[in-house]
């Protein structure tokens, strides 16, 4: 009995019927299916439409996260750019709303320009290219009817690919295999385009066709593919390629990347150019009709085709391959390789591939590779905490080493929230064109400064608030993938945060003092243009602003100047990087601005930001405080250099890790009068929020609770220590309300350090002071124990976890006695 | 049973990650972007495309 057919996700759309080269190896006008003839040259306005709105309805139907879309031929691109605008347009315009649309166009290359380029980066097209090898390989098959060669058009195609415009849509290349080709050379020719990917196919063939052999070398095509392997892993794997990814991956149990390897089904249907669904294409290669299904998208739905008996046989994993797969060792990697290869006439599709004896000598040869596999993946056991530096830090404690480590993770962190945000903002059509064109121009600009000052880009990429701001775009960019509708104040708020990408790539390139070539949008934040980590230019006056405002800034080295609509300011690089408030030239209106600052606070060799000017600082559980005046700087500077003598006198465990993590000081709003307020941020490492309190040693208290709070953080992206399945609420003796396991945990965490405080603010003052600091640290600590006992206890601690806890158990010896009054900071 | 191993969560992503420069961060195989950015995000997908790809394409 089949499976029940499975949700149609791949949709393979041919636009163009014909093509302009006639390769002899072309399955779609060389193989034994020759409906092309009959096909109308394009595809009607009508077919579009119709393929659409029957892909939305069943995407919306079954709940499909994604759907993709290959456009196909024939040459798609004969189809030509208007044509193509059409189809592109109404595909997003048909699925905005239901669901993220992953749009590609595989195609010869020959014809591809500029023009294709920008209509392709506007939509976030990815581009697919067959090349076969080095110019003689390509040639072996790949030309124009009168023969002449298509090397130079499509080695031109693939150059324009790789240029830093239009890289990102650069998919890859699809090589077909000929073993008469000198296998390293094609490796090194096709290396050469540095291509994402490369995916090797297999010619077409069947058992009434069988592929090419020399007589009684039976795996020609293994040892072609076996020697293409050994180099690219002697290479450390420097490309992607598709058959021999696959195969690693299904040799570890996981998913193949292609259909051609594999037990997974097949979700894949072809739409014609007269709106014919017929199944996969390589069925063409098989007999004359074999794809048909007998379906259109005029007058079926996709449910009807996800049944068709063809479709529903290349879903059925193992219990659909003949007895002779189901018995093989490598089933589970090959999957009876590519459907159209099994065929023999009279008796379908029940045998093994036509290239069995390929397919098995390769997977055996990358089995028995594959602990060179492993051992060549760059180490990272040296980068992960040793056990006595977690140790260490589940104790309460943290090394300078350990920190380390743990702000090189969240670094990785944000530069891959930076390739998603750019990655979804520029291929959601629901993002606005001028949002995903300034997208890419913040994205060249910090690209290219990170090739040449790496160092300046991740001075701005450690900023604390840089994640909170990372996690805002992705959030709405996640919305609106999951088909929520947009609407302008989402569009308004999604253009601002997006639009920020441009000042952290200004910000970078004032630091590295490199000129930017083309002018960065950035945003206009509350009469304000940021430059994150150097402060702000803060304008008023001059010309009218609309509430959601851009600026143009340009950079040319030496000088910034920022624009908005008809006002100008102008200021130097150096005078920005110096933290210091400097001279802004003014032009056009005469709208005024001056340049705030970030100030930094400063003491014993440890620098601190001061932020009270970044946009998304505003992230902890009370209001972030207004600029601050210069006299409260002053303030602020003594009391941080008397806390931090404190910490490090009398704290030495807790004081490298604040060292060494501790970047940003976020002033917050005054409390209520007798009340301490500090605050971190889940997703602001190296942040902690606080008013200035009543005297250096509070701060101090405060900078040692919160950064607890900071390091857990930091530790829980890595590790996990608790069932995130878990939601029960528990008791936090500190509080009146019920607390999920992670707030008991981080409260528990910062109330370790809250007791050494007050344990040693007992043993280091005397009289009053000194009496209550016991009875402080007799009530912290005893509710620190309690809340020990109470992870422990939880059942939902993993044993990592469990082993962490035991370290804060430990740590948390010995006992104090006797109650008293809360501290009153938040925890 | 308490382990006495470290067994991070997400080393073994973010080290296919590690020394990759921002431009061919997008290049990266999607699973790795998408298991890092879901430390941020969880259930965010970079580019949640259906897997068993087409042949005839890339």
């Amino acid at each position: 009995m089949d499976k029940p057919a499975v949700p149609l996700d791949q949709f393979v759309l041919k636009v163009h019927s014909r093509c302009d080269l006639a390769c002899d190896h072309c399955y779609v006008y060389e193989s034994a299916d020759q409906s092309w003839r009959d096909r109308p040259l394009g595809m009607p306005d009508e077919v579009i439409s119709h393929t659409a709105q029957r892909i939305a309805e069943h995407a919306a139907e079954h709940r499909l996260s994604a759907v993709q879309v290959v456009l196909h031929g024939g040459e798609p691109l004969l189809a030509g750019p208007g044509r193509l605008r059409s189809i592109i347009t109404e595909l997003h315009s048909a699925l905005r709303g239901v669901c993220h649309l992953d749009l590609r166009i595989h195609t010869n290359g020959v014809r591809l320009d500029r023009t294709c380029c920008e209509l392709f980066a506007e939509f976030g097209v990815k581009v697919g290219i067959s090349l076969d090898g080095d110019r003689v390989a390509n040639d072996r098959h790949r030309r124009y009817a009168n023969g002449r060669s298509s090397y130079d058009q499509v080695v031109a195609a693939v150059t324009l690919l790789r240029t830093r415009q239009y890289r990102h849509l650069y998919a890859g290349l699809l090589c077909t295999v000929d073993i008469a080709n000198d296998p390293m050379v094609v490796y090194e020719a096709l290396r050469a385009l540095e291509p994402p990917r490369v995916d090797f196919l297999l010619p077409h063939a069947t058992w009434d066709d069988p592929p090419a052999r020399t007589p009684g070398r039976e795996s020609q095509y293994a040892d072609w593919l076996i020697a293409i392997f050994d180099r690219w892993l002697a290479d450390e794997r420097p490309i992607g390629i598709r058959t021999f990814d696959s195969i690693l991956s299904t040799l570890a149990g996981g998913d193949s990347a292609t259909e051609a390897l594999g037990l997974a089904p097949s979700s894949l249907v072809v739409i014609e150019t007269d709106g014919s669904y017929e199944q996969v294409d390589s069925l063409k290669a098989t007999f004359d009709g074999a794809p048909a299904t007998g379906f259109d998208v005029f007058r079926h739905a996709l449910d009807v085709v996800a049944r068709h008996p063809g479709i529903l046989a290349r879903q059925q994993g193992l219990a659909g391959l003949c007895q002779t797969c189901q018995e093989c060792p490598v089933v589970s990697s090959c999957g009876g390789g590519l459907y159209a290869h099994r065929y023999r006439s009279g008796s379908g599709f029940g045998h093994p591939s036509v290239y069995c004896a390929d397919l098995l000598d390769l997977i055996n040869h990358i089995k028995r590779r594959l602990p060179e596999v492993n051992t060549e993946r760059r180490p990272v056991a040296n980068r992960d905490l040793s056990d006595d530096e977690f140790g260490d830090l589940a104790a309460g404690y943290g090394s300078a080493a350990a920190i380390a480590k743990l702000m090189e993770a969240q670094h990785i962190l944000c530069r891959a929230a930076l390739a998603a945000i750019y990655q979804a903002g520029t291929s959601t059509p629901a993002v606005p064109a001028p949002v995903r064109a300034a997208l890419h121009s913040a994205w060249s600009a910090l690209t290219m400064t990170d090739r040449g000052r790496p160092d300046a880009v991740d001075a701005v990429l450690a900023h604390p608030y840089l994640r909170v701001w990372a996690v805002r775009c992705l959030e709405q960019l996640k919305g609106m993938g999951s088909g929520d509708p947009a609407d302008p104040a989402t569009d308004t708020r999604l253009a601002g945060d997006l639009n920020h990408l441009g000042a952290i790539a200004a910000a970078a390139a004032v630091c590295a003092g490199y000129q930017v070539e083309a002018d960065i949008t950035v945003p206009v934040l509350a009469d304000a243009v940021h430059l994150p980590t150097l402060g702000r230019l803060v304008v008023s006056g001059g010309s009218p602003r609309p509430e959601c405002q851009e600026a143009v800034v340009s950079i040319d080295g030496k000088a910034v100047s920022i624009r908005i609509a008809d006002d100008c300011w102008e200021m130097t690089s150096a005078d920005l990087r110096s933290g210091e408030p400097c001279a802004v030239t003014t032009f056009g209106d005469g709208g005024s601005a001056s340049w705030q600052p970030v100030r930094v606070l400063k003491a014993n060799g440890l620098r601190v930001a001061l932020e009270d000017t970044d946009p998304y600082r505003d992230c902890h559980q009370w209001p972030a405080a207004a600029r601050l005046a210069e006299a409260e700087v002053a303030q602020w500077q003594r009391y941080f250099q008397d806390a931090w003598r404190e910490i490090e006198r009398h704290f030495p465990a807790y004081a490298p890790a604040i060292a060494a993590g501790l970047t940003v000081l976020m002033p917050m709003s005054a409390p209520p009068p007798g009340r301490d307020i500090s605050a971190a941020a889940r997703h602001a490492f190296g942040a902690i929020g606080t008013a200035l309190p009543a005297d250096a040693t509070t701060l101090a208290l405060l900078i040692m609770h919160e950064f607890q709070h900071v390091k857990l953080g930091a530790i829980l992206d890595l590790y996990g220590l608790y069932d995130p399945a878990d939601h029960w609420l528990y008791h936090a003796p500190w509080r009146a309300d019920m607390r999920p396991l992670e707030g008991l945990l981080q409260g528990t965490y910062a109330h370790l350090a809250v007791s050494e405080y007050w344990r040693t603010r007992q043993q280091i003052t005397v009289g009053q002071e000194a009496q209550v600091a016991g009875e402080r640290f007799a009530f912290w600590h005893g509710h620190t124990q309690d809340a020990i006992e109470t992870l422990a206890g939880s059942g939902s601690m993993t044993p990592l976890g469990m082993r962490f806890v035991q370290r804060m158990r430990l740590s948390a010896q010995p006992t104090g006695a006797g109650p008293a009054p809360g501290n009153g900071t938040a925890g | 049973m308490i382990s006495t191993e470290i067994r991070p969560t997400l080393s073994s992503l973010l080290a296919g990650l590690r020394d990759v420069p921002l431009d061919e961060m997008p290049a990266v195989d999607g699973a790795i972007l998408d298991g890092a950015v879901a430390c941020l995000l969880p259930e965010f997908s970079v580019a949640p495309v259906p897997v068993a790809a087409f042949q005839s394409a890339i």
